[in-house]
């Protein structure tokens, strides 16, 4: 290989130039302190942004408040209407005490501001039917069951405060469907449609649910190109591209049982060898902010009736990335951040496993799949690729599934 | 302005700029500022292209300061900021023409003892002189050692047109000694 600048004329030239300092203007200056100001105003606005940000997740905590903590009577009046407006909800039983009572049995609804339930409906708005003595009626009692097997009923959490009939969640509930002397398969229909566990507690599948969690990933990262080798290997045939870390913040909103949507914002590093370029193999080291957005579907979902829920996942969606900072190591001399695209686009996939460590903490693990849109790494164009093995744990609000 | 050193210790120095403390980006500044204009001055076409690298060179240090590892030389790592900058300027604002691969004689003539008696605003006056691509060919290669291959690949050239450039370069270079030696003292040395 040749040696650069082993003529005299060269070295004559190079020992001339060493240590030679010179005075700029004073319009330099101008322009860089100028610069400063702009990058501190942009800083300040970031933290208000963040502030902001964080005010309004705030407040979406608040207006999905632990369903557990909430124990007032205040929607009742939305309930009893959901339960009366429920067309097909009759059984054998329902149907002998509309027979012999009211006189009115086309709908729930019917049923309720029949005869004998002109006092009862009044008394489960309140939730105190039982312990006002106002349950005399059997036909009452027995839609107060279903009230509080269908999960209708506003399950009191304090019960010294304000008893109520047992209801999901509480002791005592599935004693309250199994005393109502309802056919053993109505029953279970009725835990099915509650969606309780048989000790008695939520699944947690069944309610809108924000999560709001951590996620950290092990990720390798690819960049396709004609002008870099990419990170997968070198030459010689060694493999040179790193596991890096990726971690941020994860927050979910599941619509339904299948559904949901996820948000993460992630500080995603990669790092590897290989540029072609110079012929030297110069230490990448990148690192991205990313924030993906994708639709979940859950599927093979089990636990609804027995133990605590378990999903597999598919997600897929799309990603914004910006880039952070981008280092080389000491032997290289012309990649700097600006020769890369600041931004980049990408799309994800992800199939995943999530297990509900309690009714509120969700475990879940996966594998996903980034392909990012071309971008610029010095003179190359290229596209990055990244899969990454990812565990992440959530701490959920429910919100009621009317 | 003042070529006062800085009161702080490099390392503290760095750590006052990235708490965005602007006496300490000024003192950083003031530190760097005349290497690393020395440094523009031998990519740019004039003093003023050089003061807008200088600049733009700058502003890329306070940016990316959170970026340096502290495991090499700060000023290395500057120079290498203000030599890539100096390449986006060119990149920018010359076209490149592809010169073809002549081999131009280089010949080992009395010039460089020449060079030794020329004062360094001379000796870059003359470098500014030589045409956009012969000074960056120039300069990559024998101020930052880089090899043909590395700067066809810096600046989107062949490697022919790069050791052609060179050799043009000093040739020229040589030239213009020869001639000023003659203008100055009526013989070459």
């Amino acid at each position: 290989m040749e040696q650069p600048s082993d003529h005299s004329f060269d070295r004559a030239f190079r020992e001339k130039m060493q240590g030679v300092e010179r005075m700029p203007s004073e319009l330099p200056w101008i322009g860089i302190s100028a610069a400063l100001d702009q990058m501190r105003r942009k800083r300040r606005r970031g933290w208000l942004l963040g502030m902001a940000f964080a005010a309004a997740l705030l407040a979406l905590l608040l207006l999905f408040k632990p369903f557990s903590s909430d124990n007032s009577t205040a929607g009742d009046e939305q309930w009893i209407n959901a339960f009366s407006a429920l067309p097909a909800w009759e059984t054998p039983a329902l149907r002998g005490g509309t027979e012999s009572g009211s006189g009115n049995s086309n709908s729930e609804a019917s049923a309720l501001s029949g005869t004998e339930s002109t006092s009862a409906a009044p008394a489960l708005k309140s939730g105190r039917m039982v312990e006002q003595g106002l349950a005399s009626s059997p036909l009452a009692e027995q839609r107060m069951s279903y009230a509080a097997a269908r999960g209708d009923v506003k399950p009191a959490m304090n019960p010294h405060k304000d008893p109520v009939p047992p209801g999901p969640g509480m002791p005592g509930y599935l004693s309250a469907i199994h005393a109502s002397g309802i056919p053993r398969d109505e029953q279970m229909s009725v835990e099915r449609k509650s969606f309780v566990l048989p000790d008695g507690s939520f699944d947690p599948l069944s309610f809108r649910m924000l999560r709001i969690g951590f996620i950290g990933m092990a990720q390798a990262t690819s960049l396709g190109s004609s002008g870099i080798d990419n990170f997968l290997a070198d030459a010689a045939g060694r493999k040179r591209m790193k596991v890096r870390a990726a971690y941020g913040l994860s927050a979910a909103l599941d619509f339904s049982r299948s559904f949901g949507v996820e948000v993460n914002l992630l500080i995603s590093s990669s790092e590897g060898q290989a540029f072609k370029a110079g012929g030297r193999r110069p230490d990448l080291r990148s690192n991205y902010i990313r924030v993906p957005v994708m639709l979940k579907y859950r599927f093979l979902r089990a636990g609804a009736l027995r133990g605590l829920p378990e999903a597999f996942c598919l997600k897929a969606g799309v990603e914004y990335g910006r880039l952070n900072w981008v280092n080389m190591d000491e032997f290289s001399n012309f990649i700097e951040p600006s020769q890369f695209n600041p931004t980049e686009f990408g799309a994800v996939a992800d199939i995943s496993y999530e297990k509900y460590l309690s009714p509120q903490h969700i475990l879940t693990s996966g594998f996903r799949a980034r392909l990012g849109s071309p971008g610029k790494a010095g003179n190359a164009s290229v596209r990055s690729a990244a899969l990454a093995f990812y565990l992440q744990l959530h701490y959920g609000f429910f919100k009621r599934n009317r | 302005m003042s070529t006062s050193r800085a009161a702080y210790p490099e390392k503290e120095l760095i750590r006052q700029c990235l708490k965005g403390r602007a006496n300490a980006q000024r003192q950083l500044y003031e530190h760097f500022a005349p290497r690393m204009f020395a440094v523009c001055l031998r990519y740019a076409k004039n003093r003023h292209n050089a003061e807008d690298i200088l600049q733009e060179g700058f502003i890329k240090v306070f940016k990316y300061l959170k970026n340096f590892r502290g495991d090499g030389s700060f000023e290395g790592w500057m120079r290498r900021i203000f030599v890539n900058t100096a390449i986006e300027h060119y990149r920018k604002n010359s076209k490149v023409y592809s010169v073809e691969d002549i081999p131009v004689d280089y010949q080992e003539t009395t010039v460089n003892p020449a060079i030794q008696n020329m004062s360094v605003d001379e000796l870059l006056e003359l470098v500014e002189r030589l045409p956009n691509g012969y000074r960056m060919v120039f300069n990559l290669y024998v101020m930052e050692g880089l090899n043909h291959r590395e700067i066809a690949g810096e600046l989107g050239i062949s490697e022919g047109t790069s050791k052609s450039q060179l050799a043009r370069a000093r040739a020229q270079l040589q030239k213009m000694i020869a001639e000023r030696e003659l203008k100055e003292y009526g013989t070459a040395i």
